[in-house]
């Protein structure tokens, strides 16, 4: 039986990778807990993040789950704003250099980036900026990046952005648990068993 | 160097001209949180062609401009 190790911000130990099911995969939920934001692992790379230290060995598959907060509370900050195309096309650049330090260590990894979900327009337990319009452009082109790197890495994009979104363009409440995370994993888990794992 | 990474910080953090000095404590006095500091630090290696290695990414070594210069000044 394959692993598959989730690595990254809140997004990636949600109930729903819990109760997936995925045949011949064992899915292992791996937080990092300390300020999980995508910017910190891109800079500091290894030393904030090496899956070589989480157990993941030769075959398992890995899927990372960053950039929620940056796009939630850091990108849509007034100083940032305005110039947060470059910014994120920083970010997530570096991003996927800090994933490919960690998964060049292995000989044959699946490796998988997970997108940023919808944005949530209504929300209290947790820190943002901007207006929902702004949160929602953001989030849209940091996965139009994301989905660029991933092409250009030949890492797999997990991108079901358009199936949690209602017809304003936000969260869709029914697919959503009471913050910002995804509650209802049905597309999650259809997209990872059409990869035939 | 010192005032043209002071002029970076009070662009982009500061709102008073005048309450950023060299030696403010940036992260301390809220100035900055760790997202800020990556910001920061791609500023610097860009700027400056330099690369700074992971573990000198260390709030401490953000916290002033002073500091930034003497990190920046290790690896030109």
């Amino acid at each position: 039986m394959r692993k598959l190790y989730t690595f990254g911000d809140s997004h990636s130990f949600i109930d729903i990778w819990k109760t997936m099911k995925i045949p011949n995969v064992e899915i292992v939920v791996n937080p990092v807990k300390e300020s999980p934001t995508m910017a910190r692992f891109a800079a500091a790379k290894l030393s904030y993040l090496n899956i070589k230290n989480k157990g993941v060995e030769e075959n398992d598959i890995v899927c990372f789950c960053f950039g929620d907060m940056d796009c939630r509370a850091h990108f849509t900050k007034s100083n940032n704003f305005s110039n947060y195309k470059h910014l994120i096309t920083e970010v997530a650049s570096r991003y996927f250099e800090a994933i490919h330090m960690n998964v060049q260590q292995y000989e044959n990894l699946t490796t998988i980036v997970f997108n940023v979900v919808p944005t949530a327009k209504n929300f209290t337990d947790v820190s943002f900026a901007g207006t929902p319009e702004q949160r929602r452009e953001v989030v849209q082109y940091m996965n139009f990046k994301l989905k660029q790197f991933c092409e250009e890495y030949n890492y797999i994009f997990l991108d079901v952005y358009y199936k949690y979104i209602d017809e304003t363009g936000f969260f869709n409440p029914n697919l959503k648990d009471f913050s910002v995370h995804i509650a209802n994993g049905i597309y999650v888990e259809e997209f990872l068993n059409n990869l035939n794992l | 160097m010192k005032d043209l990474i002071l002029k970076y910080i009070i662009e982009q953090f500061g709102e008073d001209l005048n309450e950023i000095t060299y030696d403010t404590s940036l992260i301390n006095g809220g100035y900055i949180d760790s997202f800020s500091m990556v910001m920061v630090l791609f500023f610097l290696e860009k700027t400056f062609g330099i690369k700074i290695p992971e573990d000198e990414i260390t709030p401490i070594n953000f916290d002033t401009v002073n500091k930034m210069v003497e990190l920046v000044k290790k690896h030109i």
